[in-house]
Protein backbone atom coordinates (compact mmCIF):
# COMPACT_ATOMS: atom_id res chain seq x y z
CA UNK A 1 0.00 0.00 0.00
CA UNK A 2 2.91 2.26 1.01
CA UNK A 3 4.51 1.47 -2.65
CA UNK A 4 0.81 2.67 -4.21
CA UNK A 5 0.73 5.78 -2.15
CA UNK A 6 4.38 6.85 -3.53
CA UNK A 7 3.35 6.06 -7.00
CA UNK A 8 0.45 7.97 -6.30
CA UNK A 9 2.40 11.48 -5.34
CA UNK A 10 4.85 10.74 -7.89
CA UNK A 11 3.64 10.19 -11.12
CA UNK A 12 1.78 12.74 -13.27
CA UNK A 13 0.12 14.98 -10.92
CA UNK A 14 -4.06 15.75 -11.96
CA UNK A 15 -7.33 15.62 -10.86
CA UNK A 16 -7.11 12.20 -8.90
CA UNK A 17 -4.38 13.77 -6.83
CA UNK A 18 -6.38 17.03 -6.51
CA UNK A 19 -9.17 15.38 -5.33
CA UNK A 20 -7.54 13.85 -2.72
CA UNK A 21 -5.49 16.35 -0.98
CA UNK A 22 -8.83 18.52 -1.37
CA UNK A 23 -11.53 15.62 0.03
CA UNK A 24 -8.18 15.43 2.95
CA UNK A 25 -8.08 18.81 3.76
CA UNK A 26 -12.05 19.32 3.88
CA UNK A 27 -12.32 16.22 6.13
CA UNK A 28 -9.55 17.89 8.64
CA UNK A 29 -11.86 20.92 8.70
CA UNK A 30 -14.77 18.54 9.32
CA UNK A 31 -13.32 17.04 11.54
CA UNK A 32 -12.33 20.42 12.83
CA UNK A 33 -15.85 21.32 13.22
CA UNK A 34 -16.92 18.30 15.24
CA UNK A 35 -14.01 18.61 17.71
CA UNK A 36 -15.26 21.99 18.29
CA UNK A 37 -18.70 20.84 18.92
CA UNK A 38 -20.07 22.31 15.46
CA UNK A 39 -20.85 25.78 15.78
CA UNK A 40 -19.78 28.30 13.47
CA UNK A 41 -15.87 29.28 13.02
CA UNK A 42 -14.92 32.54 14.50
CA UNK A 43 -12.98 34.61 12.47
CA UNK A 44 -9.39 36.47 13.59
CA UNK A 45 -10.13 40.16 14.12
CA UNK A 46 -7.48 42.85 13.75
CA UNK A 47 -4.68 42.90 14.09
CA UNK A 48 -4.32 39.15 13.29
CA UNK A 49 -6.05 38.83 10.63
CA UNK A 50 -3.86 41.17 8.59
CA UNK A 51 -0.68 38.94 9.60
CA UNK A 52 -2.54 35.53 8.61
CA UNK A 53 -3.00 37.61 5.70
CA UNK A 54 0.03 38.86 5.18
CA UNK A 55 1.88 35.38 5.82
CA UNK A 56 -0.66 33.44 3.31
CA UNK A 57 0.21 35.99 0.52
CA UNK A 58 3.93 35.94 1.42
CA UNK A 59 3.85 32.36 1.27
CA UNK A 60 2.44 32.66 -2.41
CA UNK A 61 4.36 34.76 -3.68
CA UNK A 62 7.75 32.42 -2.60
CA UNK A 63 5.50 29.62 -3.90
CA UNK A 64 4.58 30.36 -6.81
CA UNK A 65 8.62 31.47 -7.56
CA UNK A 66 9.35 27.72 -7.88
CA UNK A 67 9.07 26.04 -10.66
CA UNK A 68 8.60 22.19 -9.91
CA UNK A 69 5.96 20.13 -10.68
CA UNK A 70 4.04 20.58 -7.33
CA UNK A 71 3.43 24.28 -7.27
CA UNK A 72 2.24 23.80 -11.21
CA UNK A 73 -0.10 21.09 -10.11
CA UNK A 74 -1.32 23.05 -7.14
CA UNK A 75 -1.97 26.46 -9.51
CA UNK A 76 -3.10 24.38 -12.73
CA UNK A 77 -6.30 24.03 -13.76
CA UNK A 78 -7.26 20.36 -12.14
CA UNK A 79 -6.60 21.65 -8.71
CA UNK A 80 -8.51 24.92 -9.40
CA UNK A 81 -11.56 22.64 -10.96
CA UNK A 82 -11.93 20.20 -8.07
CA UNK A 83 -11.79 23.27 -5.44
CA UNK A 84 -14.63 24.51 -7.15
CA UNK A 85 -16.55 21.88 -7.40
CA UNK A 86 -15.95 21.20 -3.66
CA UNK A 87 -16.80 25.07 -3.17
CA UNK A 88 -19.70 24.14 -5.60
CA UNK A 89 -21.27 21.12 -3.26
CA UNK A 90 -21.24 22.82 -0.29
CA UNK A 91 -22.72 25.61 -1.79
CA UNK A 92 -25.32 23.32 -3.09
CA UNK A 93 -25.98 22.43 0.39
CA UNK A 94 -26.35 25.51 1.64
CA UNK A 95 -28.54 26.28 -1.17
CA UNK A 96 -30.97 23.71 -0.38
CA UNK A 97 -31.10 23.10 3.21
CA UNK A 98 -32.68 26.15 5.48
CA UNK A 99 -29.70 28.10 7.30
CA UNK A 100 -31.06 28.40 9.84
CA UNK A 101 -31.08 25.67 13.00
CA UNK A 102 -34.72 26.26 13.75
CA UNK A 103 -35.86 25.53 9.77
CA UNK A 104 -33.68 22.77 9.13
CA UNK A 105 -33.22 18.64 9.11
CA UNK A 106 -31.50 16.86 12.66
CA UNK A 107 -28.87 15.17 10.00
CA UNK A 108 -28.06 18.44 8.56
CA UNK A 109 -27.61 20.19 12.27
CA UNK A 110 -25.31 17.15 12.80
CA UNK A 111 -23.41 17.34 9.84
CA UNK A 112 -23.04 21.36 10.33
CA UNK A 113 -25.54 21.97 7.36
CA UNK A 114 -27.64 24.35 8.75
CA UNK A 115 -24.37 26.96 8.90
CA UNK A 116 -22.63 25.71 5.53
CA UNK A 117 -20.96 29.55 4.75
CA UNK A 118 -20.13 30.08 8.30
CA UNK A 119 -18.41 26.02 9.16
CA UNK A 120 -14.63 25.03 9.00
CA UNK A 121 -15.32 22.53 6.02
CA UNK A 122 -16.58 25.20 3.97
CA UNK A 123 -13.69 28.01 5.58
CA UNK A 124 -10.92 25.40 4.24
CA UNK A 125 -12.22 24.72 0.83
CA UNK A 126 -12.15 28.12 -0.02
CA UNK A 127 -8.59 28.46 1.76
CA UNK A 128 -8.17 25.84 -0.80
CA UNK A 129 -9.27 27.44 -3.50
CA UNK A 130 -7.71 30.51 -2.53
CA UNK A 131 -4.14 28.93 -2.77
CA UNK A 132 -4.79 27.34 -6.08
CA UNK A 133 -6.24 30.67 -7.32
CA UNK A 134 -3.05 32.65 -5.88
CA UNK A 135 -0.82 30.68 -7.06
CA UNK A 136 -2.03 30.46 -10.93
CA UNK A 137 -2.14 34.68 -10.40
CA UNK A 138 1.08 34.72 -8.94
CA UNK A 139 2.70 32.80 -12.01
CA UNK A 140 0.78 34.45 -14.34
CA UNK A 141 1.60 37.43 -13.40
CA UNK A 142 5.25 37.25 -13.70
CA UNK A 143 4.60 36.81 -17.64
CA UNK A 144 4.31 40.23 -20.03
CA UNK A 145 1.78 40.89 -22.39
CA UNK A 146 -2.26 41.96 -22.79
CA UNK A 147 -3.27 38.47 -22.23
CA UNK A 148 -1.13 38.52 -18.96
CA UNK A 149 -3.00 41.22 -18.31
CA UNK A 150 -6.32 40.36 -18.69
CA UNK A 151 -5.57 37.03 -16.84
CA UNK A 152 -4.29 38.75 -13.64
CA UNK A 153 -7.50 41.45 -13.66
CA UNK A 154 -9.98 38.89 -13.67
CA UNK A 155 -7.79 35.96 -11.58
CA UNK A 156 -6.25 39.10 -9.12
CA UNK A 157 -9.66 40.74 -8.78
CA UNK A 158 -11.40 37.34 -7.71
CA UNK A 159 -8.71 36.69 -4.95
CA UNK A 160 -8.90 39.61 -3.58
CA UNK A 161 -12.52 39.53 -3.26
CA UNK A 162 -12.48 36.56 -1.58
CA UNK A 163 -9.79 36.89 0.64
CA UNK A 164 -11.04 40.09 1.75
CA UNK A 165 -14.42 39.40 2.38
CA UNK A 166 -12.84 35.86 4.16
CA UNK A 167 -9.78 37.95 6.13
CA UNK A 168 -11.76 40.89 6.77
CA UNK A 169 -15.43 39.47 8.31
CA UNK A 170 -13.39 39.11 12.07
CA UNK A 171 -13.27 43.40 11.51
CA UNK A 172 -17.25 43.25 10.67
CA UNK A 173 -19.98 45.08 12.69
CA UNK A 174 -23.64 44.07 11.91
CA UNK A 175 -25.27 45.80 14.90
CA UNK A 176 -28.81 46.89 15.30
CA UNK A 177 -30.55 50.27 16.70
CA UNK A 178 -34.34 50.92 17.76
CA UNK A 179 -35.25 54.70 17.25
CA UNK A 180 -38.38 55.65 19.00
CA UNK A 181 -39.31 59.06 18.27
CA UNK A 182 -38.88 62.01 20.13
CA UNK A 183 -35.91 59.93 21.59
CA UNK A 184 -32.00 60.16 21.24
CA UNK A 185 -30.13 56.71 20.96
CA UNK A 186 -26.27 55.86 20.14
CA UNK A 187 -26.62 52.49 21.60
CA UNK A 188 -25.89 49.60 19.31
CA UNK A 189 -26.32 45.71 19.81
CA UNK A 190 -25.11 42.87 17.27
CA UNK A 191 -26.66 39.49 16.81
CA UNK A 192 -25.32 37.82 20.08
CA UNK A 193 -26.52 40.76 22.41
CA UNK A 194 -23.13 42.91 22.99
CA UNK A 195 -23.35 46.07 23.17
CA UNK A 196 -21.69 49.22 21.73
CA UNK A 197 -22.08 52.76 21.12
CA UNK A 198 -21.32 54.34 18.20
CA UNK A 199 -19.25 57.97 17.89
CA UNK A 200 -22.36 60.24 17.70
CA UNK A 201 -25.85 59.85 18.95
CA UNK A 202 -29.03 59.85 16.70
CA UNK A 203 -32.40 61.59 17.74
CA UNK A 204 -35.60 60.38 15.41
CA UNK A 205 -37.41 63.34 14.76
CA UNK A 206 -40.20 61.89 13.18
CA UNK A 207 -40.81 58.18 11.07
CA UNK A 208 -43.32 57.92 8.72
CA UNK A 209 -44.39 55.51 6.25
CA UNK A 210 -45.97 55.88 3.02
CA UNK A 211 -48.68 53.15 2.24
CA UNK A 212 -49.87 52.49 -1.58
CA UNK A 213 -53.80 53.67 -2.11
CA UNK A 214 -56.21 51.54 -1.88
CA UNK A 215 -56.76 51.82 -5.84
CA UNK A 216 -53.32 49.99 -6.70
CA UNK A 217 -52.74 46.31 -6.67
CA UNK A 218 -51.03 46.46 -3.44
CA UNK A 219 -52.99 48.24 -1.04
CA UNK A 220 -51.82 49.02 2.53
CA UNK A 221 -48.19 47.78 0.71
CA UNK A 222 -45.24 50.10 2.27
CA UNK A 223 -44.39 52.55 -0.81
CA UNK A 224 -41.68 53.77 0.99
CA UNK A 225 -40.64 54.68 4.55
CA UNK A 226 -38.10 57.32 5.91
CA UNK A 227 -36.90 58.60 9.58
CA UNK A 228 -35.79 61.76 9.87
CA UNK A 229 -33.00 62.23 12.22
CA UNK A 230 -30.30 64.65 13.52
CA UNK A 231 -27.02 63.73 13.84
CA UNK A 232 -25.24 64.47 17.24
CA UNK A 233 -21.65 65.33 18.27
CA UNK A 234 -19.92 66.79 20.92
CA UNK A 235 -19.59 70.74 20.63
CA UNK A 236 -21.27 70.70 16.80
CA UNK A 237 -23.66 71.72 15.37
CA UNK A 238 -26.90 69.42 14.96
CA UNK A 239 -26.85 67.88 11.32
CA UNK A 240 -30.16 66.79 10.48
CA UNK A 241 -30.36 64.06 7.58
CA UNK A 242 -33.30 61.62 6.58
CA UNK A 243 -32.27 57.71 6.18
CA UNK A 244 -34.63 55.75 3.63
CA UNK A 245 -34.11 52.35 2.34
CA UNK A 246 -31.29 52.17 -0.56
CA UNK A 247 -30.25 55.31 0.98
CA UNK A 248 -28.16 54.85 3.80
CA UNK A 249 -26.21 57.48 5.93
CA UNK A 250 -22.69 57.61 6.15
CA UNK A 251 -20.81 59.05 9.32
CA UNK A 252 -17.24 58.13 10.36
CA UNK A 253 -16.64 55.26 9.55
CA UNK A 254 -20.50 53.82 9.91
CA UNK A 255 -22.64 52.95 7.37
CA UNK A 256 -26.85 53.04 8.89
CA UNK A 257 -29.67 51.34 6.97
CA UNK A 258 -32.98 51.80 7.55
CA UNK A 259 -34.32 48.18 7.31
CA UNK A 260 -37.91 47.56 9.33
CA UNK A 261 -40.05 49.60 11.29
CA UNK A 262 -42.86 48.05 13.88
CA UNK A 263 -46.52 49.06 12.65
CA UNK A 264 -49.02 48.99 15.11
CA UNK A 265 -53.19 48.11 14.08
CA UNK A 266 -53.78 51.46 13.34
CA UNK A 267 -51.10 51.79 10.93
CA UNK A 268 -49.22 54.47 13.08
CA UNK A 269 -45.44 53.97 14.17
CA UNK A 270 -43.35 56.09 15.87
CA UNK A 271 -40.01 53.37 16.35
CA UNK A 272 -37.87 52.35 12.93
CA UNK A 273 -35.24 49.51 13.34
CA UNK A 274 -31.23 50.98 12.18
CA UNK A 275 -29.00 48.65 11.21
CA UNK A 276 -25.35 50.00 11.87
CA UNK A 277 -22.20 48.25 9.91
CA UNK A 278 -18.99 49.16 10.02
CA UNK A 279 -16.79 47.30 7.58
CA UNK A 280 -12.95 48.75 7.24
CA UNK A 281 -12.35 46.49 4.65
CA UNK A 282 -15.16 47.17 2.49
CA UNK A 283 -12.40 49.13 0.03
CA UNK A 284 -10.37 46.28 -0.17
CA UNK A 285 -13.50 43.81 -1.03
CA UNK A 286 -14.30 47.00 -3.70
CA UNK A 287 -11.07 47.09 -5.41
CA UNK A 288 -11.71 43.22 -6.11
CA UNK A 289 -14.88 43.64 -7.28
CA UNK A 290 -13.77 46.56 -9.74
CA UNK A 291 -10.99 44.75 -11.24
CA UNK A 292 -12.98 41.79 -11.63
CA UNK A 293 -15.61 44.08 -13.38
CA UNK A 294 -12.91 45.75 -15.59
CA UNK A 295 -11.74 41.82 -16.58
CA UNK A 296 -15.26 41.06 -17.12
CA UNK A 297 -15.61 44.22 -19.30
CA UNK A 298 -12.40 42.62 -21.46
CA UNK A 299 -13.47 39.23 -21.11
CA UNK A 300 -16.51 41.18 -24.14
CA UNK A 301 -13.74 42.19 -26.09
CA UNK A 302 -10.92 39.24 -26.07
CA UNK A 303 -13.07 35.87 -26.93
CA UNK A 304 -11.00 33.20 -26.92
CA UNK A 305 -13.82 31.06 -28.93
CA UNK A 306 -14.77 33.90 -30.94
CA UNK A 307 -12.44 33.05 -34.47
CA UNK A 308 -14.26 29.57 -34.39
CA UNK A 309 -17.70 31.16 -35.05
CA UNK A 310 -16.99 34.44 -37.93
CA UNK A 311 -19.48 34.08 -40.99
CA UNK B 1 -51.86 56.45 -21.59
CA UNK B 2 -52.11 52.69 -20.57
CA UNK B 3 -55.32 52.40 -22.65
CA UNK B 4 -52.95 52.79 -25.86
CA UNK B 5 -50.70 50.35 -24.37
CA UNK B 6 -52.12 47.72 -26.52
CA UNK B 7 -51.52 49.28 -29.56
CA UNK B 8 -48.13 50.25 -29.37
CA UNK B 9 -47.09 46.81 -27.70
CA UNK B 10 -49.03 45.24 -31.16
CA UNK B 11 -47.23 47.73 -33.28
CA UNK B 12 -43.79 47.26 -31.74
CA UNK B 13 -44.26 43.51 -32.42
CA UNK B 14 -45.33 43.50 -35.79
CA UNK B 15 -42.05 45.41 -36.64
CA UNK B 16 -39.94 43.56 -35.20
CA UNK B 17 -41.55 40.40 -36.61
CA UNK B 18 -41.81 42.05 -40.01
CA UNK B 19 -37.91 43.34 -39.64
CA UNK B 20 -36.62 39.79 -38.73
CA UNK B 21 -38.72 38.42 -41.87
CA UNK B 22 -37.54 41.12 -44.40
CA UNK B 23 -34.09 40.79 -43.42
CA UNK B 24 -33.59 37.38 -45.04
CA UNK B 25 -34.53 39.28 -48.53
CA UNK B 26 -32.72 42.91 -47.82
CA UNK B 27 -31.21 43.29 -44.55
CA UNK B 28 -31.07 46.71 -44.32
CA UNK B 29 -34.84 47.21 -44.67
CA UNK B 30 -35.29 44.35 -42.45
CA UNK B 31 -32.51 46.21 -39.62
CA UNK B 32 -34.49 49.32 -40.07
CA UNK B 33 -37.64 47.86 -39.07
CA UNK B 34 -36.66 46.45 -36.10
CA UNK B 35 -35.22 49.19 -34.84
CA UNK B 36 -38.94 51.36 -35.32
CA UNK B 37 -39.90 49.15 -33.02
CA UNK B 38 -37.60 49.53 -30.24
CA UNK B 39 -38.24 53.28 -31.49
CA UNK B 40 -42.21 52.52 -31.07
CA UNK B 41 -41.94 51.33 -27.45
CA UNK B 42 -39.96 54.31 -26.56
CA UNK B 43 -41.99 56.58 -27.57
CA UNK B 44 -44.70 54.94 -25.78
CA UNK B 45 -42.10 55.34 -22.65
CA UNK B 46 -41.71 58.76 -23.10
CA UNK B 47 -45.01 59.50 -23.30
CA UNK B 48 -45.80 57.65 -19.60
CA UNK B 49 -42.73 58.77 -18.58
CA UNK B 50 -44.19 62.43 -19.27
CA UNK B 51 -47.88 61.76 -18.46
CA UNK B 52 -46.42 60.27 -14.75
CA UNK B 53 -44.00 63.11 -14.41
CA UNK B 54 -41.19 60.39 -12.74
CA UNK B 55 -39.36 57.97 -14.69
CA UNK B 56 -41.72 54.74 -15.68
CA UNK B 57 -38.90 52.41 -13.95
CA UNK B 58 -40.89 51.54 -10.28
CA UNK B 59 -43.87 49.27 -10.81
CA UNK B 60 -43.73 45.72 -11.86
CA UNK B 61 -45.52 46.77 -15.65
CA UNK B 62 -43.36 49.73 -16.27
CA UNK B 63 -40.23 47.30 -15.51
CA UNK B 64 -41.33 44.68 -17.89
CA UNK B 65 -41.93 48.04 -20.33
CA UNK B 66 -38.46 48.81 -19.91
CA UNK B 67 -37.29 45.23 -20.50
CA UNK B 68 -39.22 44.96 -23.45
CA UNK B 69 -37.67 48.37 -25.24
CA UNK B 70 -33.79 47.02 -23.80
CA UNK B 71 -33.79 43.62 -25.01
CA UNK B 72 -34.25 44.07 -28.33
CA UNK B 73 -32.04 47.34 -28.23
CA UNK B 74 -29.14 45.34 -26.85
CA UNK B 75 -29.78 42.36 -28.60
CA UNK B 76 -29.35 44.99 -31.90
CA UNK B 77 -26.47 46.08 -30.72
CA UNK B 78 -25.10 42.54 -29.72
CA UNK B 79 -25.92 41.26 -32.93
CA UNK B 80 -24.41 43.92 -34.82
CA UNK B 81 -21.25 43.71 -32.64
CA UNK B 82 -20.65 39.32 -33.16
CA UNK B 83 -22.84 39.54 -36.40
CA UNK B 84 -25.16 37.09 -35.14
CA UNK B 85 -28.55 37.25 -35.75
CA UNK B 86 -30.55 34.69 -33.62
CA UNK B 87 -30.28 37.61 -30.35
CA UNK B 88 -32.35 39.59 -32.31
CA UNK B 89 -34.88 36.70 -32.51
CA UNK B 90 -34.39 36.03 -28.72
CA UNK B 91 -34.57 39.43 -27.84
CA UNK B 92 -37.89 40.18 -29.86
CA UNK B 93 -39.55 36.90 -28.61
CA UNK B 94 -38.28 37.39 -24.59
CA UNK B 95 -39.87 40.96 -25.34
CA UNK B 96 -43.33 39.81 -27.02
CA UNK B 97 -44.08 37.70 -23.71
CA UNK B 98 -43.41 40.60 -21.42
CA UNK B 99 -45.37 42.97 -23.24
CA UNK B 100 -48.45 39.90 -23.38
CA UNK B 101 -48.35 39.61 -20.07
CA UNK B 102 -48.42 43.40 -19.03
CA UNK B 103 -51.91 43.20 -21.92
CA UNK B 104 -53.13 40.20 -19.92
CA UNK B 105 -52.20 41.71 -16.74
CA UNK B 106 -53.18 45.31 -16.92
CA UNK B 107 -53.07 45.89 -13.15
CA UNK B 108 -49.43 45.02 -12.64
CA UNK B 109 -49.06 48.29 -14.16
CA UNK B 110 -50.00 50.38 -10.77
CA UNK B 111 -48.51 47.13 -8.68
CA UNK B 112 -45.84 49.23 -7.43
CA UNK B 113 -42.42 47.57 -6.05
CA UNK B 114 -40.99 47.18 -2.70
CA UNK B 115 -38.82 50.34 -1.23
CA UNK B 116 -35.82 47.47 -1.48
CA UNK B 117 -36.50 47.39 -5.55
CA UNK B 118 -36.61 50.84 -5.78
CA UNK B 119 -33.18 52.13 -6.35
CA UNK B 120 -30.99 53.30 -9.86
CA UNK B 121 -29.00 49.75 -9.77
CA UNK B 122 -32.48 47.96 -10.37
CA UNK B 123 -32.54 48.50 -14.56
CA UNK B 124 -28.60 47.94 -14.65
CA UNK B 125 -28.78 44.65 -12.65
CA UNK B 126 -31.70 42.94 -14.26
CA UNK B 127 -31.20 44.19 -17.99
CA UNK B 128 -27.37 42.22 -17.37
CA UNK B 129 -28.51 39.35 -16.18
CA UNK B 130 -31.17 38.93 -18.68
CA UNK B 131 -28.67 39.52 -21.53
CA UNK B 132 -26.10 36.96 -19.85
CA UNK B 133 -29.16 34.52 -19.14
CA UNK B 134 -30.05 34.39 -22.87
CA UNK B 135 -26.74 34.05 -23.76
CA UNK B 136 -26.63 31.18 -21.11
CA UNK B 137 -29.78 29.54 -21.95
CA UNK B 138 -28.76 29.85 -25.66
CA UNK B 139 -25.83 27.66 -24.60
CA UNK B 140 -28.24 24.92 -23.57
CA UNK B 141 -30.10 25.37 -26.40
CA UNK B 142 -26.96 24.45 -28.84
CA UNK B 143 -26.18 21.79 -25.85
CA UNK B 144 -29.47 20.10 -26.86
CA UNK B 145 -28.80 20.27 -30.54
CA UNK B 146 -25.40 18.81 -30.31
CA UNK B 147 -27.30 15.55 -28.48
CA UNK B 148 -30.60 15.55 -30.93
CA UNK B 149 -29.04 16.10 -34.57
CA UNK B 150 -25.36 15.87 -34.32
CA UNK B 151 -24.04 18.82 -35.29
CA UNK B 152 -21.19 20.16 -34.22
CA UNK B 153 -22.81 23.46 -32.07
CA UNK B 154 -20.23 23.34 -29.48
CA UNK B 155 -17.70 26.30 -31.09
CA UNK B 156 -21.47 28.33 -30.95
CA UNK B 157 -22.26 27.29 -27.51
CA UNK B 158 -18.49 27.90 -26.35
CA UNK B 159 -19.10 31.66 -27.92
CA UNK B 160 -22.60 31.95 -26.49
CA UNK B 161 -21.01 30.90 -22.81
CA UNK B 162 -17.94 33.27 -22.83
CA UNK B 163 -20.18 36.27 -23.60
CA UNK B 164 -22.79 35.29 -21.16
CA UNK B 165 -20.41 34.51 -18.44
CA UNK B 166 -18.64 38.19 -19.29
CA UNK B 167 -22.72 39.78 -18.25
CA UNK B 168 -23.14 37.23 -15.55
CA UNK B 169 -20.42 38.39 -13.67
CA UNK B 170 -20.74 42.44 -14.13
CA UNK B 171 -24.57 41.33 -13.18
CA UNK B 172 -23.41 39.57 -10.15
CA UNK B 173 -20.73 42.22 -9.09
CA UNK B 174 -23.83 45.11 -9.51
CA UNK B 175 -26.08 42.92 -7.02
CA UNK B 176 -23.43 42.98 -4.64
CA UNK B 177 -22.93 46.35 -5.36
CA UNK B 178 -26.46 47.01 -4.83
CA UNK B 179 -27.41 44.70 -1.61
CA UNK B 180 -24.82 46.78 0.29
CA UNK B 181 -26.51 49.95 -0.64
CA UNK B 182 -29.72 48.34 -0.01
CA UNK B 183 -29.32 45.41 2.85
CA UNK B 184 -25.94 46.69 3.91
CA UNK B 185 -23.55 43.88 3.19
CA UNK B 186 -22.95 42.73 -0.11
CA UNK B 187 -23.19 39.50 0.28
CA UNK B 188 -24.94 37.18 2.86
CA UNK B 189 -25.22 33.59 1.34
CA UNK B 190 -28.80 34.18 0.40
CA UNK B 191 -30.94 31.30 -1.28
CA UNK B 192 -30.95 33.70 -4.22
CA UNK B 193 -27.71 34.58 -3.64
CA UNK B 194 -25.87 31.20 -3.21
CA UNK B 195 -27.65 30.00 -6.42
CA UNK B 196 -26.18 32.89 -8.58
CA UNK B 197 -22.79 31.99 -7.52
CA UNK B 198 -23.42 28.33 -7.98
CA UNK B 199 -24.63 29.33 -11.38
CA UNK B 200 -21.42 32.14 -11.67
CA UNK B 201 -19.28 28.85 -10.67
CA UNK B 202 -20.89 26.33 -13.17
CA UNK B 203 -20.06 28.40 -16.13
CA UNK B 204 -16.36 29.67 -14.83
CA UNK B 205 -16.21 26.18 -14.61
CA UNK B 206 -17.03 25.13 -18.11
CA UNK B 207 -14.78 27.69 -19.19
CA UNK B 208 -11.82 26.17 -18.00
CA UNK B 209 -13.03 23.12 -18.96
CA UNK B 210 -13.36 24.11 -22.62
CA UNK B 211 -10.18 25.99 -22.61
CA UNK B 212 -8.19 22.67 -21.19
CA UNK B 213 -10.09 19.41 -22.77
CA UNK B 214 -11.32 20.99 -25.63
CA UNK B 215 -11.62 17.28 -27.31
CA UNK B 216 -14.31 16.04 -24.70
CA UNK B 217 -17.14 17.46 -26.44
CA UNK B 218 -20.21 14.98 -24.79
CA UNK B 219 -19.15 16.10 -21.65
CA UNK B 220 -18.99 19.59 -22.49
CA UNK B 221 -22.41 19.21 -24.12
CA UNK B 222 -23.66 17.58 -21.14
CA UNK B 223 -22.24 19.70 -18.88
CA UNK B 224 -23.44 22.76 -20.31
CA UNK B 225 -27.50 21.02 -19.74
CA UNK B 226 -26.52 20.51 -15.74
CA UNK B 227 -25.60 24.30 -15.69
CA UNK B 228 -28.85 25.39 -17.46
CA UNK B 229 -30.53 23.51 -14.65
CA UNK B 230 -28.43 24.96 -12.01
CA UNK B 231 -29.80 28.75 -14.00
CA UNK B 232 -33.29 27.64 -13.97
CA UNK B 233 -33.15 27.03 -9.99
CA UNK B 234 -31.50 30.52 -9.55
CA UNK B 235 -34.12 31.65 -11.91
CA UNK B 236 -37.12 30.29 -10.47
CA UNK B 237 -36.54 27.06 -8.97
CA UNK B 238 -35.18 29.01 -5.72
CA UNK B 239 -38.86 30.23 -4.30
CA UNK B 240 -39.81 26.16 -4.83
CA UNK B 241 -36.67 25.22 -2.38
CA UNK B 242 -36.96 24.53 1.32
CA UNK B 243 -34.16 27.38 1.77
CA UNK B 244 -36.30 29.75 0.52
CA UNK B 245 -38.26 30.43 3.83
CA UNK B 246 -35.49 32.35 4.56
CA UNK B 247 -34.81 34.75 1.49
CA UNK B 248 -35.09 37.77 1.63
CA UNK B 249 -35.78 37.94 -2.37
CA UNK B 250 -38.98 35.68 -3.25
CA UNK B 251 -41.00 39.01 -4.63
CA UNK B 252 -43.44 36.40 -5.91
CA UNK B 253 -45.00 35.89 -2.75
CA UNK B 254 -47.90 38.30 -1.47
Amino acid sequence: MGGTTKGFWSGDLGYRQAAAATAGVVAAGWGLQFARGGGAIIPPSWPSNAVFLALFLGWLALLSRSEGRLVAWLGGVPFALVSMLVVGLLGVAGGVIPQAPAQSPEWARALGLDHVFSGAPFAVALLLLLTNLGVATCRRMRQHGPKAWFFSLNHAGLWIVIAAAMFGSGDMIRARMILVEGQAEAMVVDAAGRQGYLPFGLFLQRFYVEQYPEETGRPGAPKRFAAEVTVLRHNQRFEDVVIEVNKPLRREGWTLYLTNYDLSPNGQTNQCLIEAVRDPWLPAVYTGIFLMLGGAVAMLFRNPFAPCLQP
Amino acid sequence: MSDYFSTFALAAVAFWGGGLLIRRFHPAAGLALYSTGITILAAYAGLLWWQLGRPPMRTLGETRLLYAILLPAVAFGVAMRWRLVWPMIYGAAMAAVFLGINIARPDTFDKSLMPALQSPWFVPHVVVYILAYAFLTASALGAARFFLTGDDTLPACDHAVWIGLSFLTIGLLFGALWAKEAWGHYWTWDPKETWAFLTWAIYLGYIHIRLRHSQARSFAAGFLLAAVAILGTCWFGVNYLPSAMTSVHTYTQP
